[in-house]
């Protein structure tokens, strides 16, 4: 064997029903920022380097094909297309060089699960008592919660109905029999 | 009671299409829009339950929730439910239902007899009579003799979910004032409105109501209701329980109303509901009279007899007898008089009636009985008679006698109490009103408003005169709460032995427990108490009430958190590779891991020895995926690990790793693990398997709350990369024969090393400890990358013998070796000397956390349980974790076994513990105690196996 071969946590395979489905989605690449944000200016720093405002709590910021997430103060989870972390890293590292900031690729840590159908938000309020009525978590929210029992990242990102959710990657198969089981009306 | 062919015009039912259902062994037939209780008044079943204990024939008595009579067993097997309301229970065809606690049906049941004992079993009987010689020697008996239903005992393969919801308005009932606050409230189309009701159809006492202009008024609010996006409706759906910060449970109930004809349908729903403003629209529940003999099958409430005429369109007898004290149900009298039901007489304990009503009830041809009470009933299964007094005055005694009355049903009505369970749950305080004789909602504690009927708004004045018990006549058959058999005199009886709180008389009595809790016998029952002891009703006060309202299916408390899904489980990036290599998988915290990997036929035991003989002997592979993986940064990184570090940390080079103990700030042992130095600034921290979100919560809080001022970033890589440990003399054999660009050889990679590089084309972490005490290499790829490199790695080293092996073999492994486990071979007073470590807490120069409660006496006591080995000295002895290591006089326990395996390198029992003062007690000879059995063992130093430490470089 001259190279390793990757595998995604479902490896492909996800839930199809009527009003619900649960694909992983492979196609995207993560990188956690984090910043030092206790020392003063820290963060005003850090978004005159980046050009742009990071998205503060419990929403979400595209910019070109990136997506940044917020997920803890001065942490964000940036999404960008897989197999150009590298790129992204190093690009990064060079716009924020001299900034106490850590940049680590977690791509491999996460399942990305794109959750759609119409019966999404009634489905999503099975596992957790996050508000997903539209009025409250509409496009451009995400949110971190505890979701069937484990903590997941959930983001609106604005396509229709469709729900991104990240989640450790060792809890992928629990939560596709999650959704399974909890959408058996669907 | 009488057997009703034709339905009433204008009920909401329909007489066309006929349901058959059996109840007891019998066939019979309702029609559509039926519950079970109209389907057997209509089939003319006076009998269908017998009271808890004395077994005394019971009739249907109400119309819904507040029904204690009849009580069914519905349907079998896994579909069984006990317990079951029959007004509650809409028909459906092919329904199956017996009654309770009969033998061998209701009908005829052997145990009627009992009731003729009633003078030997009053309140507190169980107490009194079953002291000796003890309760479980009585309780097979008294099972057998009194009950309810019976739980079922096969599986139920009925789905049950959870859903939660927000709303900013819940208004729970939909009647008149539930409808009215709903569509008001919802004009604004902001503002998100759920309206809540139990019954199969919106509509409360509206249903019953043969009013035209109740209907069409109805049917218009629901059209409105239907049309307003911002309203969600939710029927079949009881509010069970109201919680703090306005959170509400409620249960629907999806398809019960099809029964096992559902299939794998979700049959019930468990709602948790976040409530902006509640609005309890509840209605209120009839109160029935006390008078001797008043549970005879055909005294039903007054309330119970309309609702079956203008709703389920049933004339339930041929001579109709109204008994009352109020208002109420001479209207209710008047109302089914219209709609041709024989009401023959009103009987009324109040001397005086309303010139109106009384001149409209003689116009109706209805003889009326003012001033007189019932004394008692007549009627073997059903009720036939009733026996009258006139009354002195009111409350009074007995004037004379009034004759007697034939009848097939009366209809009584002690008043009215609005259903303030819910309002009591949130907080809100009730007030006792004097003039309808009730407790209202007096202040809310929670944003919630009762209105209507649950706020104690009735339609027109009830000109009520309580009557708590008759006087005049013995108490001892008057009945209090008919579900569980409390009659007036046991609560007088409770008085007399002095019970003053009406929680403790609740209690011993059991007056308003069981499957109603007390909806119709609360009020009447403190009333006699408060008469027995001579206090006004506001003193005497109320129970608390408590969820759940209404009783729900243990099945929606589950939702679909069973089996698998009981609990969260985590998998490891291989375990794929590790099914198809048959692993045996244990829960390890939330990770399913491989314990072993038995072969066809092999026992776990031999499995381990057989993986544990070949990692000392050759190699083997382990999935040490979960081992904790922190990285911690900054310019402050290396003094902040000193600081949460036991061990010296300032002097570790890039590159090198050290073993490294946590504590906690009492001084307690919480992790331990290694540290490896990847950079002057940058640390990886492997922590105890399954630890790693522990301790990363530790440092967090020692960064943000206490060294704000120290610059360092930490984070959690630990399902980033999946780790596989590759153990045994040829580990280094293997690992050489992947391409890569480590050096892996012995003399550029010892122990205690790390190094990073690539591996088979992806960035690799090696690093080179060892828990087993064989040369190891603990190799990290990118998480998507391990089972790949499982497989690469069994293949490279299937030419030198490797074999797949799980936690319980490394455990025993390193049992062998006496490397102690944190968490096992701990316990929560462990502190570093315990385990050997008081030179290094001593010669470590900087402060760090739990060192300052390391100097406390606690520290040095005597008797502290210290990590030791232990040989057993008996020939093929065994023993366990948990076994106990008993004191000299072997009176009581001075430690315990904490780690055993039979370790198949050494042929002996290999074992680890806890045990007092055991550092200083080398080589004595101590008692293990396990299951009955005590064996002599020796403490002795851990490590038996290799104690040179020699195959570690190897």
């Amino acid at each position: 064997m001259a190279k390793l071969d990757r595998a995604t946590p479902l490896a492909g395979t996800g839930l199809e029903r009527a009003g619900l489905c649960v694909a992983e989605n492979t196609g995207l690449g993560l990188i956690r920022l984090q910043a030092f944000h206790r020392r003063p200016g820290a963060v005003e720093e850090l978004t005159a380097r980046l050009g742009i405002e990071p998205p503060g709590p419990g929403s979400l910021r595209s910019e070109r094909d990136r997506q940044w997430f917020w997920s803890a103060p001065g942490e964000w989870l940036i999404a960008i297309p897989a197999g150009t972390e590298d790129a992204v890293l190093g690009a990064l590292r060079a716009q924020l060089d001299g900034l106490f900031v850590v940049l680590s690729a977690i791509t491999d840590s996460q399942v990305a699960l794109d959750i759609t159908g119409e019966a999404v938000r009634e489905v999503l309020a099975r596992g957790s008592t996050v508000d997903f009525h539209p009025a409250s978590f509409g496009a451009g929210n995400c949110v971190l919660t505890r979701f069937a029992g484990v903590p997941v990242m959930l983001a609106s990102p604005g396509r229709g109905e469709q729900i991104l959710l990240f989640a450790d990657r060792s809890l992928a198969r629990y939560l596709l029999d999650w959704f399974e089981a909890a959408s058996i009306d669907c | 009671m009488k057997r009703t062919a034709q339905r009433l015009p204008h009920a909401r039912v329909d007489p066309g299409k006929t349901l058959r259902f059996r109840f007891d062994g019998r066939t019979y037939e309702g029609v559509a829009g039926d519950s079970l209780a109209s389907a057997l008044l209509a089939n003319g079943v006076g009998v269908v339950g017998r009271s808890f204990k004395l077994h005394r024939p019971r009739g249907v008595f109400g119309c819904g929730k507040e029904e204690a009579n009849a009580l069914v067993q519905l349907e079998s097997g896994g579909y069984s439910e006990p317990n079951a309301r029959a007004t509650l229970v809409p028909l459906y065809e092919g329904l199956e239902a017996r009654g309770q606690n009969a033998w061998p049906n209701v009908r005829s049941d052997v145990f009627g007899a009992l009731g003729v004992f009633k003078r030997l079993l009053p309140a507190s009987f169980y107490y009194k009579t079953f002291m000796w010689p003890n309760w479980q020697r009585w309780e097979g008996l008294v099972r057998r003799l009194a009950g309810l239903g019976i739980a079922p005992t096969s599986a139920d393969p009925q789905k049950y979910l959870k859903q939660n919801v927000h709303a900013d308005v819940v208004v729970v009932g939909a009647g008149r004032s539930g409808l009215e606050a709903a569509l008001a409230t919802s004009r604004d189309p902001a503002c998100r409105v759920l309206l809540i009701d139990e019954q199969e159809e919106p509509g409360g006492g509206l249903l019953a109501s043969p009013a035209a202009a109740d209907r069409s008024w109805l049917e218009e609010a629901l059209r409105e209701v239907a049309a307003r996006d911002n309203i969600t409706l939710l029927c079949r759906t009881t509010v069970n329980g109201y919680y703090d910060n306005n959170v509400l449970a409620a249960l629907e109930r999806l398809s019960n109303h099809h029964g096992p004809a559902a299939g794998g349908a979700v049959r019930e729903r468990f709602w948790r509901i976040f409530a902006g403003r509640v609005v309890l629209a509840t209605g209120a529940i009839e109160r029935p009279l006390v008078f001797p003999n008043n549970d005879r099958p055909g005294i039903m409430l007054a309330s119970a007899v309309r609702e079956y005429c203008h709703r389920y369109g049933l004339t339930l007898g041929e001579r109709i007898v109204f008994y009352t004290n109020n208002d109420s149900a001479w209207r209710t009298a008047l109302e089914l008089v219209d709609a041709g039901v024989p009401v023959v007489a009103i009987i009324d304990l109040r001397p005086a009636v309303e010139s109106e009503l009384r001149q409209r009830a003689r116009e109706a041809g209805i003889a009326l009985h003012l001033g007189t009470v019932v004394t008692d009933t007549r009627g073997r299964s059903g009720l036939r008679r009733l026996v009258l007094h006139r009354l002195a005055g009111p409350g009074d005694a007995l004037e004379a006698p009034a004759g007697t009355l034939d009848c097939d049903v009366l209809a009584m009505s002690g008043g009215w109490t609005p259903t303030v369970h819910l309002y009591s749950q949130s907080g809100g305080l009730l007030a006792y009103r004097d003039s309808d004789a009730c407790f209202v909602p007096e202040r809310a504690h929670q944003a919630v408003t009762a209105v209507g009927r649950a706020n104690g708004e009735f339609a027109a004045p009830l000109n009520l005169q309580p009557q708590w018990l008759t006087p005049g006549v013995s108490a001892e058959h008057q009945w209090v709460d008919f579900q569980y058999d409390v009659t007036a005199s046991d609560i007088q009886l409770a008085a007399r032995e002095n019970f003053v709180s009406v929680e403790h008389v609740k209690r011993y009595t059991t007056n308003g427990m069981s499957v109603d809790q007390g909806k119709t016998s609360n009020v009447n029952g403190l009333g006699i108490l408060a008469l027995a002891t001579g206090r006004p009703i506001p003193e005497v006060g109320t129970t608390r009430f408590r969820p759940p309202y209404h009783p729900t299916s243990l099945g929606a408390y589950a939702g679909i958190e069973l089996g698998a899904l009981y609990t969260p489980f985590q998998q490891l990036p291989a375990h794929a590779a590790h099914v198809a290599a048959g692993a045996l998988f244990e829960d390890y915290g939330a990770w399913q891991r491989p314990a072993c990997y038995p072969r066809p036929g092999e026992e776990e035991e031999a499995a381990m020895a057989r993986e544990a003989r070949a990692v000392r002997s050759a190699v083997g592979l382990l999935d040490y995926s979960p081992l904790g993986k922190l990285e911690v940064r900054g310019p402050d990184a290396r003094e902040f690990l000193n600081r949460m570090y036991l061990n010296n940390i300032r002097t570790l080079e890039v590159g090198a790793a050290r073993y490294g103990l946590m504590l906690n700030e009492a001084g307690i042992v919480i992790d331990d693990g290694v540290v490896v130095c990847l950079a002057r600034d940058h640390f990886l921290l492997h922590t105890t398997s399954g630890g790693a979100t522990t301790i990363h919560q530790h440092l967090e809080e020692w960064l943000q709350c206490e060294w704000t001022d120290l610059e360092v970033i930490v984070g959690n890589a630990t399902t980033q990369w999946a780790t596989l440990m590759l153990s045994g003399p040829k580990a280094r054999a293997v690992l050489a024969q992947l391409d890569g660009d480590i050096d892996v050889s012995r003399e550029a990679f010892g122990h205690m090393q790390y190094r990073e590089g690539r591996l088979l084309g992806q960035p690799c972490r090696i690093l080179r400890a060892s828990f087993t005490g064989e040369v190891s290499f603990e190799i990290s790829v990118p998480a998507n990358c391990g089972l790949s490199l499982w497989e690469a790695l069994m293949q490279a080293g299937e030419p030198h013998g490797i074999v797949p092996f799980g936690i319980e073999t490394l455990m025993l492994l390193r049992t062998e070796k006496g490397y102690p486990h944190v968490g096992a071979d701990t316990d929560g007073n462990t502190m570093p000397q315990d385990l050997g470590w008081g030179g290094a807490v001593a010669n470590k120069p900087d402060d760090f956390v739990g060192r300052r409660s390391l100097s406390q006496p606690v520290g040095s006591d005597p008797g502290r349980f210290q990590f030791t080995g232990l040989e057993l000295l008996e020939a093929d002895a065994r023993t366990v974790s948990g076994a106990h290591i008993l004191t000299a006089d072997g009176e009581s326990t001075a430690g315990y076994v904490t780690s055993a395996f039979h370790s198949p390198n050494l042929n002996r029992t290999v074992a680890l513990g806890i045990v007092a003062d055991a550092r200083d007690r080398q080589g004595e000879e101590v008692t293990v105690f396990y299951a009955g059995q005590r064996q002599r063992a020796r403490l002795i130093k851990p490590g038996v196996y290799d104690p040179a430490g020699e195959a570690l470089n190897g």
